[in-house]
Protein backbone atom coordinates (compact mmCIF):
# COMPACT_ATOMS: atom_id res chain seq x y z
CA UNK A 1 0.00 0.00 0.00
CA UNK A 2 2.84 2.63 0.79
CA UNK A 3 5.00 1.81 -1.86
CA UNK A 4 1.95 1.93 -4.17
CA UNK A 5 1.83 5.61 -2.75
CA UNK A 6 4.99 6.64 -3.05
CA UNK A 7 4.90 5.31 -7.21
CA UNK A 8 1.76 7.27 -7.53
CA UNK A 9 3.30 10.35 -6.42
CA UNK A 10 5.80 9.59 -8.31
CA UNK A 11 4.20 9.69 -11.67
CA UNK A 12 2.58 12.86 -10.35
CA UNK A 13 6.15 14.76 -10.14
CA UNK A 14 6.83 13.56 -14.10
CA UNK A 15 3.37 14.74 -14.91
CA UNK A 16 4.23 18.36 -13.12
CA UNK A 17 7.52 18.17 -14.73
CA UNK A 18 6.12 17.46 -17.99
CA UNK A 19 3.24 20.28 -17.51
CA UNK A 20 5.80 22.92 -15.77
CA UNK A 21 5.61 25.65 -18.65
CA UNK A 22 2.51 26.97 -16.26
CA UNK A 23 5.35 28.66 -14.29
CA UNK A 24 6.25 30.56 -17.33
CA UNK A 25 10.02 28.63 -17.32
CA UNK A 26 10.63 28.13 -21.18
CA UNK A 27 12.64 25.41 -22.76
CA UNK A 28 15.35 24.06 -20.60
CA UNK A 29 18.54 22.04 -22.45
CA UNK A 30 17.18 18.59 -20.04
CA UNK A 31 16.08 15.77 -21.86
CA UNK A 32 13.02 13.70 -20.57
CA UNK A 33 13.18 10.66 -19.11
CA UNK A 34 10.08 9.21 -20.94
CA UNK A 35 7.72 9.84 -23.61
CA UNK A 36 6.53 13.92 -23.50
CA UNK A 37 6.13 15.72 -26.47
CA UNK A 38 8.36 18.86 -26.22
CA UNK A 39 5.92 20.39 -28.96
CA UNK A 40 3.28 20.64 -25.57
CA UNK A 41 2.85 24.30 -25.10
CA UNK A 42 3.93 23.56 -21.37
CA UNK A 43 6.92 21.66 -22.05
CA UNK A 44 10.11 22.38 -20.55
CA UNK A 45 12.09 19.33 -21.04
CA UNK A 46 12.99 18.04 -24.24
CA UNK A 47 11.53 14.86 -25.98
CA UNK A 48 14.31 12.17 -26.36
CA UNK A 49 13.05 10.64 -29.31
CA UNK A 50 11.93 13.86 -31.21
CA UNK A 51 15.42 15.09 -30.50
CA UNK A 52 17.34 12.05 -31.93
CA UNK A 53 15.07 12.14 -35.31
CA UNK A 54 16.05 15.89 -35.14
CA UNK A 55 19.67 14.99 -34.46
CA UNK A 56 19.87 12.33 -37.40
CA UNK A 57 18.48 14.83 -39.76
CA UNK A 58 21.34 17.49 -38.75
CA UNK A 59 23.92 14.34 -39.44
CA UNK A 60 25.00 15.17 -35.55
CA UNK A 61 26.87 12.65 -33.60
CA UNK A 62 24.27 12.74 -30.15
CA UNK A 63 26.81 12.42 -27.90
CA UNK A 64 24.43 14.76 -25.18
CA UNK A 65 21.72 12.88 -26.02
CA UNK A 66 23.70 9.42 -25.90
CA UNK A 67 24.99 10.21 -22.39
CA UNK A 68 22.01 11.51 -20.92
CA UNK A 69 19.60 8.41 -22.02
CA UNK A 70 22.19 6.12 -20.63
CA UNK A 71 22.87 8.40 -17.24
CA UNK A 72 18.86 7.81 -16.94
CA UNK A 73 19.32 4.21 -18.28
CA UNK A 74 22.20 3.46 -15.54
CA UNK A 75 20.12 5.05 -12.47
CA UNK A 76 16.84 3.25 -13.42
CA UNK A 77 16.74 1.74 -16.39
CA UNK A 78 12.62 1.21 -17.22
CA UNK A 79 11.58 2.30 -13.60
CA UNK A 80 10.84 5.51 -15.66
CA UNK A 81 8.51 3.86 -17.41
CA UNK A 82 6.83 2.59 -14.34
CA UNK A 83 7.27 5.55 -11.63
CA UNK A 84 7.62 8.76 -14.11
CA UNK A 85 6.75 8.91 -17.73
CA UNK A 86 3.27 10.53 -18.42
CA UNK A 87 2.02 8.37 -20.78
CA UNK A 88 2.89 5.17 -18.84
CA UNK A 89 0.62 6.73 -16.21
CA UNK A 90 -1.93 6.84 -18.89
CA UNK A 91 -1.25 3.01 -19.88
CA UNK A 92 -1.74 2.69 -15.66
CA UNK A 93 -4.75 4.83 -15.55
CA UNK A 94 -6.68 2.54 -18.56
CA UNK A 95 -5.07 -0.68 -18.03
CA UNK A 96 -7.05 -3.08 -16.30
CA UNK A 97 -6.40 -6.41 -18.08
CA UNK A 98 -3.28 -7.56 -17.05
CA UNK A 99 -2.69 -10.78 -19.21
CA UNK A 100 -0.03 -11.57 -21.26
CA UNK A 101 -0.56 -11.57 -25.15
CA UNK A 102 2.32 -12.79 -26.97
CA UNK A 103 6.05 -12.04 -25.09
CA UNK A 104 7.81 -11.90 -28.89
CA UNK A 105 5.54 -8.81 -29.55
CA UNK A 106 7.09 -6.70 -27.22
CA UNK A 107 10.56 -6.60 -29.41
CA UNK A 108 8.42 -4.56 -31.64
CA UNK A 109 9.38 -1.44 -29.69
CA UNK A 110 13.10 -1.93 -31.11
CA UNK A 111 11.69 -2.47 -34.23
CA UNK A 112 9.73 0.98 -33.64
CA UNK A 113 12.78 2.58 -32.41
CA UNK A 114 14.80 1.42 -35.48
CA UNK A 115 12.33 3.15 -37.88
CA UNK A 116 12.00 6.20 -36.18
CA UNK A 117 15.52 6.45 -36.79
CA UNK A 118 16.05 4.91 -40.20
CA UNK A 119 12.78 6.93 -41.30
CA UNK A 120 14.32 10.06 -39.95
CA UNK A 121 17.21 9.34 -42.11
CA UNK A 122 15.98 8.66 -45.35
CA UNK A 123 13.16 11.35 -45.16
CA UNK A 124 15.00 14.35 -43.55
CA UNK A 125 11.84 14.76 -41.60
CA UNK A 126 10.68 13.46 -37.97
CA UNK A 127 8.61 10.81 -39.21
CA UNK A 128 7.79 9.24 -35.87
CA UNK A 129 6.37 12.94 -34.14
CA UNK A 130 3.63 12.78 -37.01
CA UNK A 131 2.25 9.26 -35.32
CA UNK A 132 3.63 9.56 -31.84
CA UNK A 133 0.29 9.45 -29.55
CA UNK A 134 2.07 11.37 -26.93
CA UNK A 135 2.36 14.05 -29.40
CA UNK A 136 -2.04 13.85 -30.25
CA UNK A 137 -2.85 14.26 -26.30
CA UNK A 138 0.00 16.78 -25.71
CA UNK A 139 0.29 19.13 -28.75
CA UNK A 140 -2.15 18.52 -31.71
CA UNK A 141 -5.09 18.65 -29.02
CA UNK A 142 -3.83 21.27 -27.21
CA UNK A 143 -3.13 24.00 -30.51
CA UNK A 144 -6.29 23.34 -31.60
CA UNK A 145 -7.35 25.18 -28.79
CA UNK A 146 -4.82 27.37 -28.53
CA UNK A 147 -5.96 28.49 -32.64
CA UNK A 148 -2.37 27.63 -34.24
CA UNK A 149 -3.54 24.17 -36.00
CA UNK A 150 -6.89 23.22 -37.24
CA UNK A 151 -9.10 19.89 -37.87
CA UNK A 152 -6.85 19.17 -40.79
CA UNK A 153 -5.32 15.30 -42.41
CA UNK A 154 -2.50 15.51 -40.14
CA UNK A 155 -4.95 15.97 -37.36
CA UNK A 156 -7.05 13.15 -37.89
CA UNK A 157 -4.05 10.93 -38.48
CA UNK A 158 -3.17 11.59 -34.99
CA UNK A 159 -6.22 11.05 -33.52
CA UNK A 160 -6.52 8.13 -35.27
CA UNK A 161 -3.37 6.59 -33.76
CA UNK A 162 -4.22 7.96 -30.70
CA UNK A 163 -7.71 6.33 -30.47
CA UNK A 164 -6.13 3.01 -31.52
CA UNK A 165 -3.13 3.47 -28.64
CA UNK A 166 -5.90 4.25 -26.01
CA UNK A 167 -8.12 1.43 -27.38
CA UNK A 168 -4.86 -0.66 -27.08
CA UNK A 169 -4.23 0.32 -23.53
CA UNK A 170 -8.14 -0.67 -22.47
CA UNK A 171 -7.57 -4.25 -23.66
CA UNK A 172 -4.07 -4.71 -22.64
CA UNK A 173 -2.31 -3.14 -19.68
CA UNK A 174 0.76 -1.06 -20.49
CA UNK A 175 -0.08 -1.95 -24.37
CA UNK A 176 2.08 1.27 -25.94
CA UNK A 177 5.05 0.49 -22.76
CA UNK A 178 5.07 -3.56 -23.82
CA UNK A 179 4.83 -3.22 -27.31
CA UNK A 180 5.32 -0.22 -29.28
CA UNK A 181 7.30 2.72 -26.66
CA UNK A 182 10.83 3.35 -28.29
CA UNK A 183 12.13 5.33 -25.09
CA UNK A 184 11.01 2.05 -23.27
CA UNK A 185 12.97 0.19 -25.77
CA UNK A 186 15.99 2.48 -24.86
CA UNK A 187 15.76 2.23 -21.22
CA UNK A 188 15.34 -1.56 -21.67
CA UNK A 189 18.66 -2.19 -22.98
CA UNK A 190 19.85 -1.19 -19.46
CA UNK A 191 17.32 -2.70 -17.35
CA UNK A 192 19.70 -5.56 -16.73
CA UNK A 193 22.66 -3.38 -15.16
CA UNK A 194 20.36 -0.33 -13.41
CA UNK A 195 20.93 0.41 -9.90
CA UNK A 196 17.30 0.32 -9.15
CA UNK A 197 16.80 -3.47 -9.79
CA UNK A 198 14.22 -6.16 -8.30
CA UNK A 199 15.59 -8.56 -6.20
CA UNK A 200 14.38 -12.65 -5.41
CA UNK A 201 15.39 -14.11 -2.73
CA UNK A 202 14.92 -17.90 -4.18
CA UNK A 203 15.22 -19.37 -0.27
CA UNK A 204 11.75 -17.19 0.33
CA UNK A 205 10.25 -18.32 -2.78
CA UNK A 206 7.96 -20.69 -3.18
CA UNK A 207 7.35 -20.81 -6.95
CA UNK A 208 3.44 -20.10 -6.16
CA UNK A 209 3.16 -17.48 -9.38
CA UNK A 210 1.36 -15.08 -7.52
CA UNK A 211 3.69 -12.13 -8.52
CA UNK A 212 2.24 -12.76 -12.46
CA UNK A 213 -1.18 -12.00 -12.24
CA UNK A 214 -0.06 -8.42 -10.23
CA UNK A 215 2.31 -7.34 -13.01
CA UNK A 216 0.79 -5.22 -15.28
CA UNK A 217 3.20 -5.94 -18.29
CA UNK A 218 2.12 -9.45 -17.96
CA UNK A 219 5.59 -10.98 -16.35
CA UNK A 220 6.52 -13.43 -14.32
CA UNK A 221 8.92 -12.00 -12.09
CA UNK A 222 9.84 -15.22 -10.38
CA UNK A 223 11.18 -16.83 -13.52
CA UNK A 224 12.74 -13.65 -14.67
CA UNK A 225 13.31 -11.31 -12.74
CA UNK A 226 15.39 -9.09 -14.93
CA UNK A 227 13.38 -9.03 -17.87
CA UNK A 228 14.33 -6.26 -20.37
CA UNK A 229 10.03 -5.73 -19.95
CA UNK A 230 10.41 -5.17 -16.21
CA UNK A 231 9.37 -1.41 -15.70
CA UNK A 232 10.03 -2.21 -11.86
CA UNK A 233 6.81 -0.75 -10.49
CA UNK A 234 6.72 -2.94 -7.49
CA UNK A 235 3.33 -4.46 -8.17
CA UNK A 236 4.93 -8.08 -7.96
CA UNK A 237 6.84 -6.98 -4.33
CA UNK A 238 3.59 -6.19 -3.09
CA UNK A 239 1.64 -9.51 -4.26
CA UNK A 240 4.30 -11.77 -2.76
CA UNK A 241 3.04 -13.28 0.05
CA UNK A 242 6.15 -14.60 1.32
CA UNK A 243 8.22 -11.19 0.79
CA UNK A 244 10.65 -12.96 -1.58
CA UNK A 245 10.63 -10.00 -3.98
CA UNK A 246 11.53 -6.58 -3.10
CA UNK A 247 12.92 -3.72 -5.22
CA UNK A 248 16.24 -2.21 -4.30
CA UNK A 249 18.82 0.13 -5.16
CA UNK A 250 22.31 -0.93 -5.38
CA UNK A 251 25.11 -1.63 -8.30
CA UNK A 252 25.34 -5.37 -6.30
CA UNK A 253 22.50 -7.90 -7.80
CA UNK A 254 21.83 -11.31 -6.19
CA UNK A 255 22.74 -14.05 -8.42
CA UNK B 1 29.42 30.44 -29.95
CA UNK B 2 29.51 28.12 -33.14
CA UNK B 3 26.11 28.13 -34.07
CA UNK B 4 25.59 31.11 -33.14
CA UNK B 5 27.90 32.58 -35.65
CA UNK B 6 26.43 30.25 -38.35
CA UNK B 7 23.17 31.49 -38.06
CA UNK B 8 23.89 35.17 -38.11
CA UNK B 9 25.74 34.30 -41.17
CA UNK B 10 22.57 32.48 -42.31
CA UNK B 11 20.70 35.63 -41.34
CA UNK B 12 22.87 38.22 -42.68
CA UNK B 13 23.38 36.27 -46.20
CA UNK B 14 19.02 36.01 -46.32
CA UNK B 15 18.78 40.00 -45.10
CA UNK B 16 21.06 41.49 -47.72
CA UNK B 17 19.26 40.16 -50.13
CA UNK B 18 15.37 41.19 -49.42
CA UNK B 19 14.96 41.99 -52.92
CA UNK B 20 15.91 39.21 -55.03
CA UNK B 21 13.29 36.99 -56.06
CA UNK B 22 15.53 33.74 -55.77
CA UNK B 23 16.88 33.20 -52.36
CA UNK B 24 20.42 31.32 -51.59
CA UNK B 25 19.52 27.86 -49.75
CA UNK B 26 22.81 27.26 -48.88
CA UNK B 27 25.00 28.77 -45.89
CA UNK B 28 28.47 29.29 -46.88
CA UNK B 29 31.40 29.15 -44.46
CA UNK B 30 34.99 28.25 -44.22
CA UNK B 31 36.91 26.39 -41.40
CA UNK B 32 39.11 27.90 -40.22
CA UNK B 33 37.80 31.38 -41.01
CA UNK B 34 41.29 32.83 -41.42
CA UNK B 35 44.07 31.08 -42.44
CA UNK B 36 47.51 31.40 -40.99
CA UNK B 37 50.19 30.74 -42.99
CA UNK B 38 54.15 31.27 -43.52
CA UNK B 39 55.75 31.70 -46.06
CA UNK B 40 56.68 28.52 -48.34
CA UNK B 41 54.13 26.95 -46.23
CA UNK B 42 51.17 25.05 -46.74
CA UNK B 43 47.86 24.66 -45.08
CA UNK B 44 44.37 22.78 -45.33
CA UNK B 45 41.02 24.55 -45.21
CA UNK B 46 37.59 23.49 -45.54
CA UNK B 47 34.04 25.42 -47.07
CA UNK B 48 31.28 24.45 -45.46
CA UNK B 49 28.05 24.51 -47.24
CA UNK B 50 25.10 23.94 -45.18
CA UNK B 51 21.78 23.68 -46.63
CA UNK B 52 18.76 24.33 -44.81
CA UNK B 53 16.14 24.30 -46.61
CA UNK B 54 14.01 21.31 -48.59
CA UNK B 55 15.39 21.65 -51.74
CA UNK B 56 18.72 19.71 -53.55
CA UNK B 57 20.84 22.18 -54.00
CA UNK B 58 22.95 21.05 -57.25
CA UNK B 59 25.69 21.35 -59.48
CA UNK B 60 27.67 23.22 -56.32
CA UNK B 61 30.86 24.91 -58.13
CA UNK B 62 33.30 26.47 -56.54
CA UNK B 63 36.29 29.09 -58.31
CA UNK B 64 38.88 31.01 -56.40
CA UNK B 65 40.74 34.14 -57.77
CA UNK B 66 44.05 33.51 -56.23
CA UNK B 67 46.81 35.88 -56.46
CA UNK B 68 50.63 35.09 -57.52
CA UNK B 69 51.71 34.26 -54.80
CA UNK B 70 48.93 31.89 -53.50
CA UNK B 71 47.44 28.88 -55.14
CA UNK B 72 44.30 26.80 -53.95
CA UNK B 73 43.89 23.27 -54.91
CA UNK B 74 40.69 20.77 -54.04
CA UNK B 75 42.24 18.05 -51.92
CA UNK B 76 39.51 15.62 -52.96
CA UNK B 77 36.89 14.73 -55.38
CA UNK B 78 34.65 18.26 -55.60
CA UNK B 79 30.86 17.30 -54.25
CA UNK B 80 28.26 18.91 -56.85
CA UNK B 81 25.20 18.26 -54.74
CA UNK B 82 24.13 19.17 -51.33
CA UNK B 83 20.89 17.03 -49.92
CA UNK B 84 17.91 19.13 -48.13
CA UNK B 85 19.22 19.66 -44.17
CA UNK B 86 22.81 18.34 -45.08
CA UNK B 87 25.92 19.95 -44.93
CA UNK B 88 28.49 19.37 -47.59
CA UNK B 89 32.32 20.06 -46.72
CA UNK B 90 34.86 20.80 -49.77
CA UNK B 91 38.84 20.13 -48.64
CA UNK B 92 41.39 22.48 -50.17
CA UNK B 93 44.46 23.40 -49.74
CA UNK B 94 46.31 26.39 -49.68
CA UNK B 95 50.28 26.66 -51.02
CA UNK B 96 52.36 29.78 -50.38
CA UNK B 97 54.37 30.56 -53.49
CA UNK B 98 57.55 31.91 -53.91
CA UNK B 99 57.29 36.36 -53.73
CA UNK B 100 54.54 36.23 -50.71
CA UNK B 101 55.21 38.74 -47.87
CA UNK B 102 53.65 39.22 -44.31
CA UNK B 103 50.37 40.89 -44.24
CA UNK B 104 46.68 40.17 -44.10
CA UNK B 105 45.22 38.76 -47.93
CA UNK B 106 41.97 38.46 -49.36
CA UNK B 107 41.22 35.60 -51.54
CA UNK B 108 37.63 36.36 -53.46
CA UNK B 109 35.93 33.00 -54.28
CA UNK B 110 32.43 32.18 -55.57
CA UNK B 111 30.08 29.04 -54.82
CA UNK B 112 27.86 28.46 -58.01
CA UNK B 113 24.61 26.05 -57.19
CA UNK B 114 21.28 25.76 -58.46
CA UNK B 115 18.14 24.21 -56.84
CA UNK B 116 14.67 23.53 -58.42
CA UNK B 117 10.73 24.28 -56.96
CA UNK B 118 9.10 22.28 -58.98
CA UNK B 119 9.87 23.42 -62.32
CA UNK B 120 11.26 26.49 -61.41
CA UNK B 121 15.26 26.09 -61.02
CA UNK B 122 17.03 29.24 -59.87
CA UNK B 123 20.88 29.86 -60.11
CA UNK B 124 22.96 31.34 -57.02
CA UNK B 125 26.07 32.87 -57.43
CA UNK B 126 27.37 33.41 -53.83
CA UNK B 127 30.81 35.36 -53.75
CA UNK B 128 32.28 35.36 -50.91
CA UNK B 129 36.49 35.55 -50.09
CA UNK B 130 38.85 33.60 -47.61
CA UNK B 131 41.03 35.61 -45.25
CA UNK B 132 44.61 34.61 -45.16
CA UNK B 133 47.02 35.87 -42.71
CA UNK B 134 50.54 35.68 -43.60
CA UNK B 135 52.92 35.60 -40.60
CA UNK B 136 56.49 34.81 -40.79
CA UNK B 137 56.47 32.38 -37.49
CA UNK B 138 53.78 30.44 -36.55
CA UNK B 139 53.39 29.93 -32.89
CA UNK B 140 52.27 26.22 -31.23
CA UNK B 141 51.91 25.14 -35.44
CA UNK B 142 48.73 25.63 -37.97
CA UNK B 143 45.55 26.45 -36.30
CA UNK B 144 43.54 24.37 -38.00
CA UNK B 145 40.37 24.05 -35.97
CA UNK B 146 38.26 21.29 -38.22
CA UNK B 147 34.37 22.19 -37.10
CA UNK B 148 32.86 19.70 -39.43
CA UNK B 149 32.59 15.77 -38.70
CA UNK B 150 35.93 13.84 -39.03
CA UNK B 151 36.72 10.42 -39.41
CA UNK B 152 38.04 10.18 -36.22
CA UNK B 153 35.27 11.33 -34.76
CA UNK B 154 32.82 8.66 -35.83
CA UNK B 155 36.13 6.02 -34.86
CA UNK B 156 35.77 7.15 -31.29
CA UNK B 157 32.23 7.38 -30.95
CA UNK B 158 31.96 3.97 -32.62
CA UNK B 159 34.37 2.72 -30.27
CA UNK B 160 33.00 4.23 -27.19
CA UNK B 161 29.49 2.71 -28.27
CA UNK B 162 31.08 -0.91 -28.72
CA UNK B 163 32.80 -0.71 -24.92
CA UNK B 164 29.64 0.14 -23.45
CA UNK B 165 27.80 -2.31 -25.31
CA UNK B 166 30.06 -5.03 -24.66
CA UNK B 167 29.96 -3.55 -20.71
CA UNK B 168 26.15 -4.08 -20.42
CA UNK B 169 26.41 -7.66 -22.07
CA UNK B 170 28.77 -8.48 -19.36
CA UNK B 171 26.45 -6.82 -17.14
CA UNK B 172 23.72 -9.32 -18.41
CA UNK B 173 25.44 -11.77 -16.47
CA UNK B 174 24.27 -10.21 -13.56
CA UNK B 175 27.35 -10.31 -11.52
CA UNK B 176 28.26 -6.97 -12.46
CA UNK B 177 31.80 -6.06 -11.44
CA UNK B 178 32.37 -2.46 -9.86
CA UNK B 179 35.23 -1.50 -12.76
CA UNK B 180 32.64 -2.34 -15.50
CA UNK B 181 29.97 0.31 -13.61
CA UNK B 182 33.05 2.97 -13.47
CA UNK B 183 33.99 1.83 -17.35
CA UNK B 184 30.28 2.73 -17.83
CA UNK B 185 30.06 5.29 -15.78
CA UNK B 186 33.22 6.92 -17.88
CA UNK B 187 31.78 6.52 -21.17
CA UNK B 188 28.42 8.20 -20.04
CA UNK B 189 30.67 11.23 -18.36
CA UNK B 190 32.48 11.33 -21.24
CA UNK B 191 29.76 11.44 -23.77
CA UNK B 192 28.00 14.20 -21.93
CA UNK B 193 30.81 15.91 -21.53
CA UNK B 194 32.03 16.63 -24.74
CA UNK B 195 28.68 16.69 -26.15
CA UNK B 196 28.27 19.90 -23.34
CA UNK B 197 31.05 21.32 -24.85
CA UNK B 198 30.57 21.27 -28.57
CA UNK B 199 26.87 22.78 -27.85
CA UNK B 200 24.87 20.12 -27.96
CA UNK B 201 22.95 20.64 -25.20
CA UNK B 202 22.52 24.37 -26.70
CA UNK B 203 21.47 22.54 -29.77
CA UNK B 204 18.59 20.43 -28.20
CA UNK B 205 17.25 23.31 -26.11
CA UNK B 206 17.35 25.06 -29.96
CA UNK B 207 15.48 22.14 -31.35
CA UNK B 208 13.20 21.67 -28.62
CA UNK B 209 12.06 25.81 -28.73
CA UNK B 210 11.04 26.13 -31.96
CA UNK B 211 7.97 24.10 -32.84
CA UNK B 212 7.99 23.70 -36.57
CA UNK B 213 4.48 23.43 -37.55
CA UNK B 214 4.95 20.15 -39.97
CA UNK B 215 7.24 18.61 -37.79
CA UNK B 216 5.20 17.15 -35.05
CA UNK B 217 1.97 16.67 -37.71
CA UNK B 218 -0.23 20.20 -37.14
CA UNK B 219 -0.22 20.69 -40.91
CA UNK B 220 1.28 19.07 -44.16
CA UNK B 221 4.62 20.46 -45.03
CA UNK B 222 4.29 22.28 -48.85
CA UNK B 223 7.55 21.77 -50.95
CA UNK B 224 5.95 22.86 -53.87
CA UNK B 225 5.84 26.35 -55.40
CA UNK B 226 3.04 28.64 -54.55
CA UNK B 227 1.58 29.99 -57.42
CA UNK B 228 -0.97 33.13 -57.00
CA UNK B 229 -4.01 32.98 -58.74
CA UNK B 230 -5.16 35.80 -60.92
CA UNK B 231 -7.80 37.12 -58.51
CA UNK B 232 -5.77 37.04 -55.70
CA UNK B 233 -3.11 39.20 -57.45
CA UNK B 234 -6.35 41.64 -58.69
CA UNK B 235 -6.81 41.82 -54.59
CA UNK B 236 -3.45 42.72 -53.73
CA UNK B 237 -3.54 45.37 -56.32
CA UNK B 238 -6.54 46.63 -54.56
CA UNK B 239 -4.25 47.33 -51.34
CA UNK B 240 -4.60 50.88 -49.89
CA UNK B 241 -2.38 51.20 -48.09
CA UNK B 242 1.37 50.14 -47.31
CA UNK B 243 1.90 46.68 -45.37
CA UNK B 244 4.99 45.52 -43.70
CA UNK B 245 5.20 41.96 -43.06
CA UNK B 246 7.47 39.62 -40.72
CA UNK B 247 7.89 36.18 -41.81
CA UNK B 248 9.33 34.38 -39.17
CA UNK B 249 10.99 31.06 -39.82
CA UNK B 250 13.66 28.47 -39.13
CA UNK B 251 16.37 27.20 -41.35
CA UNK B 252 15.19 23.56 -40.43
CA UNK B 253 11.39 24.54 -41.10
CA UNK B 254 10.25 21.95 -43.61
CA UNK B 255 7.05 24.67 -44.87
CA UNK B 256 8.97 27.85 -44.38
CA UNK B 257 10.41 27.86 -48.02
CA UNK B 258 7.19 27.50 -49.08
CA UNK B 259 5.76 30.64 -46.83
CA UNK B 260 8.76 32.49 -47.45
CA UNK B 261 7.69 32.56 -51.34
CA UNK B 262 4.57 32.92 -50.99
CA UNK B 263 4.69 36.07 -49.49
CA UNK B 264 7.70 37.19 -52.00
CA UNK B 265 5.22 36.59 -54.40
CA UNK B 266 2.60 38.11 -53.29
CA UNK B 267 4.84 41.33 -52.42
CA UNK B 268 5.71 41.43 -56.34
CA UNK B 269 2.05 41.60 -57.11
CA UNK B 270 1.75 45.08 -55.25
CA UNK B 271 3.92 48.14 -54.42
CA UNK B 272 2.78 48.58 -51.29
CA UNK B 273 2.89 45.27 -49.63
CA UNK B 274 6.90 45.05 -48.33
CA UNK B 275 8.42 42.04 -45.99
CA UNK B 276 11.58 40.89 -44.12
CA UNK B 277 12.19 37.86 -42.69
CA UNK B 278 13.53 36.56 -39.51
CA UNK B 279 15.38 34.04 -38.32
CA UNK B 280 14.13 33.12 -34.78
CA UNK B 281 16.76 31.73 -33.64
CA UNK B 282 18.87 34.65 -34.18
CA UNK B 283 16.25 37.19 -33.24
CA UNK B 284 14.11 35.68 -30.01
CA UNK B 285 13.01 38.96 -28.66
CA UNK B 286 11.45 40.30 -32.14
CA UNK B 287 9.59 36.90 -32.31
CA UNK B 288 8.65 37.35 -28.34
CA UNK B 289 7.63 40.67 -29.40
CA UNK B 290 5.02 39.98 -32.20
CA UNK B 291 3.33 36.98 -30.37
CA UNK B 292 4.97 34.34 -32.43
CA UNK B 293 6.33 33.01 -29.53
CA UNK B 294 3.58 31.49 -26.76
CA UNK B 295 4.87 29.32 -23.27
CA UNK B 296 8.22 29.24 -24.55
CA UNK B 297 7.52 27.61 -27.71
CA UNK B 298 8.17 29.77 -31.17
CA UNK B 299 5.75 28.31 -33.89
CA UNK B 300 7.35 28.51 -36.64
CA UNK B 301 6.19 29.73 -39.87
CA UNK B 302 4.36 33.05 -38.92
CA UNK B 303 3.77 35.80 -40.41
CA UNK B 304 3.11 39.35 -38.43
CA UNK B 305 1.62 42.09 -40.17
CA UNK B 306 3.51 44.52 -38.12
CA UNK B 307 0.95 47.62 -37.79
CA UNK B 308 -2.21 45.62 -36.38
CA UNK B 309 -0.03 42.68 -34.89
CA UNK B 310 -2.08 40.16 -36.83
CA UNK B 311 -0.26 36.84 -36.98
CA UNK B 312 -0.75 33.88 -39.11
CA UNK B 313 0.70 30.53 -38.55
CA UNK B 314 1.56 28.05 -41.04
CA UNK B 315 1.36 27.18 -44.05
CA UNK B 316 -2.59 25.46 -44.76
CA UNK B 317 -4.73 27.52 -46.79
CA UNK B 318 -2.00 30.14 -46.52
CA UNK B 319 -2.89 32.30 -49.61
CA UNK B 320 -6.02 32.95 -47.99
CA UNK B 321 -5.51 33.61 -44.61
CA UNK B 322 -2.74 36.41 -46.04
CA UNK B 323 -5.14 38.13 -47.95
CA UNK B 324 -7.77 37.99 -45.40
CA UNK B 325 -4.91 39.66 -42.93
CA UNK B 326 -4.41 42.39 -45.41
CA UNK B 327 -8.13 42.53 -45.90
CA UNK B 328 -8.01 42.12 -49.62
CA UNK B 329 -10.24 39.29 -49.45
CA UNK B 330 -11.59 38.51 -53.52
Amino acid sequence: MRLSLVRRTSQGAGLLLGLFGFTGIGMTHLLFPGLHCYACPLAITICPIGLVQNLVIFGTVPYFWFGAIAAYGLVAGRAFCGWFCPFGTLNDLLGFRKRRIVKSLSYAKFAALGLTILLAWLFADTMFCKVCPAASLEASIPYVFLGVARVNRPFLLHMGTLTGTLAGMILVARFWCRYLCPMGALFSVFNRVSLVHLSLDKRRCTRCAECSPACPMGLEPHADIDDHNCIKCGACTQACSSGALSLRFSPRRTP
Amino acid sequence: MKTATFFALMGLILLSLPAAAQQPILAVRTNPEVLELAPGGRISFQIELRNGSTYEADGVETSFTSPETLSVKPEKAVRDKVLPFATGVLDFSLDALPGLSPGTQSIPFQVVYSYCIDSSCFQIVEKLSLTVAVVENLSGGLHVHPRGRTPWEFVIAGLGLALFVACLLVGRARRLPMSVHGILLLVVAGALAHGIQAGQARQAQGIATVLCTSCVGIEEARHEAPRLSATAITSLQGLERDVELLVFTAPWCHSCPYAKALVEEMAAATDRLGFRFVNVEDETALARAHGVIASGRTVVPAVVRVDTGEVVFGVENLEARLLRMLGVTP
